[in-house]
């Protein structure tokens, strides 16, 4: 049974279609990335599988329930909103007393999150940092022994060292056996983090797959500046085109094992080499259409 | 209804409470204590009573009479103005407070919480109920210690004004994500059923707009003079019972997209 499905949900507010024929699946003890630029759907998807909007049409199960209305389920989920708001009057101490209590936990895990994170939990909340709120949400994550959590760009307001124990964590805690599905529009840290992972534009899933599947549809970029001119029939031949008399830029895949050695001979000085980004990215999975073993290894 | 939440909600809307304490102490002594004074003065009374405009007179139920003793002074000037008012503005922000999270972008972590929306929803109105009971009780203590009256009819006639008012605005929490149209539009309601009761009082052959109007049912001075008044107390309860069990339907099957 997977721990999180979404089977050809379609989502809409009012005459806004914000989802189209979604179809993923999630097993346990994954660690799964949602990615795409805003208004993709990601947040959307989220919102189905913690309950806090109910599908248009489809078939949504976490942990094999549906999760509209289902309070019961909620006890096995945990939730991280993207842009961190808390209660302003209270201390992070209150308020995350009051949630475990209210969901009927303890907080015997908070003393050593809070060293571990150097949270500040014993001023009002209004009066943190933005940094220092999410900190005080991830206690509020972490504390409990949700099942599945799901995370909304957890690492925006975090700095580089956060966001790199942050990435830890949720290795560690997949590494136990919990479900992570989290959404970033950064795709390199969902390379970087995620077993698998599933792009969205528009609504829709452009691709599921495994984070190295993705890697070898990535086109590369390499710009060459040179001491001599580069005869435009080569770069032609090679994929390329000339920014300049000195400036070449090539796309595609293997340019640093094909390209690059024929452009020696005209004096390499300088080299850029480096993905196309989530934007290109989009764009070359808009212009090639899904090949089945790629759609396949989306369907774990 | 939630234990934790009901808690949390009053525990959360204390210090407002207390506030509001405070300026229903402050609104019945402003009556109690400036009735000796102007009692004192016949001329000044009368005057007093001739610079109100008529429509105003007939809004609020004033009438020459309710200036002619302590009792009467009181309830019309306190209780038929001031503190109908105030208690609308407390409901208001009641439901204002729900709609706060959502306009927040808080509201993510109580739907996370093992507790139905339902249960959710009442635990706060609950709290509300229970704050303005608490308010109502206060002004009813105080009236019968300054005037030595029984005020038990009145205190139930103001509890089902404000449960009333209570249940409009859960609605409109219920339906709407921001606060600040959920406290204007409780309160523009409230104008406008003091409109037409007005225009029902002051215009001929216009008794019939007091018909759509809930704020003719409400009557300190009738009531206190009187005893309760049946109808006006099923009415006014029972349809902010009714607003509200609508309102958490509609809160139930509600989106709340992060």
């Amino acid at each position: 049974m997977s721990t999180l499905l979404l089977e050809q949900v379609r989502k809409t507010y009012r005459k806004t279609v914000a989802l189209e024929n979604i179809t993923l699946e999630v097993q346990r003890g994954e660690l799964f990335g949602l990615v795409g630029v805003n208004g993709a759907g990601k947040t959307t998807t989220l919102s189905l599988l913690m309950g806090f909007v109910q599908a248009s049409s489809g078939q949504v199960r976490v942990l094999g329930e549906n999760p509209w209305n289902n309070p019961g389920l909620q006890r096995r989920l945990s939730w991280l909103p993207g842009e961190v708001r808390l209660p302003d009057a209270q201390t992070g101490r209150q308020w995350l007393s009051y949630q475990a209590r209210a969901a009927g936990h303890g907080l015997e895990r908070l003393p050593a999150l809070e060293r571990e994170w150097e949270a500040v939990l014993d001023r009002p909340l209004r009066t943190l940092s933005k940094g220092n709120r999410q900190k005080v949400a991830l206690l509020r994550l972490l504390s409990g022994n949700a099942e599945v959590l799901i995370l909304d760009e957890p690492t925006s307001g975090l700095d580089p060292v956060a966001q790199e124990r942050l990435h830890e964590t949720l290795r560690k805690l997949a590494q136990a056996g919990r479900t992570v599905l989290f959404s970033s529009h950064s795709l390199a840290e969902v390379q970087a983090l995620c077993d698998r992972v599933a792009v969205l534009d528009r609504g829709q899933v452009l691709q599921v797959g495994r984070t190295s599947d993705l890697e070898r549809r990535q086109e590369r970029t390499l710009k060459v500046w040179t001491r001599d001119p580069v005869p435009l029939e080569l770069l032609t031949v090679l994929g390329g085109e000339a920014e300049s008399a000195r400036h070449a830029v090539l796309r595609g895949n293997h340019l640093l094992e094909d390209a690059l050695p024929r452009l020696f001979p005209y004096g390499v000085e300088q080299v850029h080499y480096g993905g196309e980004g989530l934007e290109g990215l989009l764009a070359h999975l808009h212009d090639a259409p899904l090949e089945p073993s790629v759609l396949s290894g989306g369907r774990a | 209804m939630n234990g934790v939440v009901f808690r949390q909600s009053f525990g959360s809307g204390r210090l407002g409470l207390a506030l509001y304490g405070v300026g229903v102490l402050v609104v019945l002594a402003s009556g109690t204590l400036g009735y000796e004074a102007i009692a004192q003065q016949g001329k000044a009374l009368s005057n007093l009573l001739r610079s109100l405009p008529p429509a105003l007179m007939a809004g609020f139920q004033l009438s020459m009479q309710s200036f002619s003793s302590p009792l009467g002074y009181v309830s019309a000037r306190s209780l038929s103005l001031l503190w109908p008012i105030l208690m609308v503005a407390f409901a208001a922000g009641a439901g204002a407070s729900v709609a706060a999270l959502i306009e927040r972008g808080t509201l993510h972590y109580e739907l996370n919480l093992p507790i139905s929306r339902v249960s959710w929803f009442s635990s706060r109105y609950g709290a509300a109920v229970v704050g303005a009971l608490a308010l109502v009780g206060l002004t009813g203590l105080g009236l019968a210690l300054r005037l030595g009256v029984n005020t038990w009819s009145f205190v139930a006639l103001g509890g089902a004004f404000t449960l009333f008012w209570l249940g409009v605005s859960f609605l409109l929490a219920s339906l709407l994500r921001d606060r600040g149209p959920v406290f204007g539009l409780t309160f523009g309601l409230f104008a406008l059923e003091f409109f037409l009761t007005t225009l029902g009082r002051s215009l001929e052959g216009a008794s019939w707009l007091e018909r759509f109007s809930v704020w003719s049912l409400y009557n300190p001075e009738y009531t206190l003079r009187h005893g309760p008044d049946g109808v006006a107390l099923a009415v006014l309860a029972g349809g902010g019972l009714l607003l509200f069990a609508l309102a958490a339907r509609v809160w139930r099957g509600r989106d709340f997209p992060a």
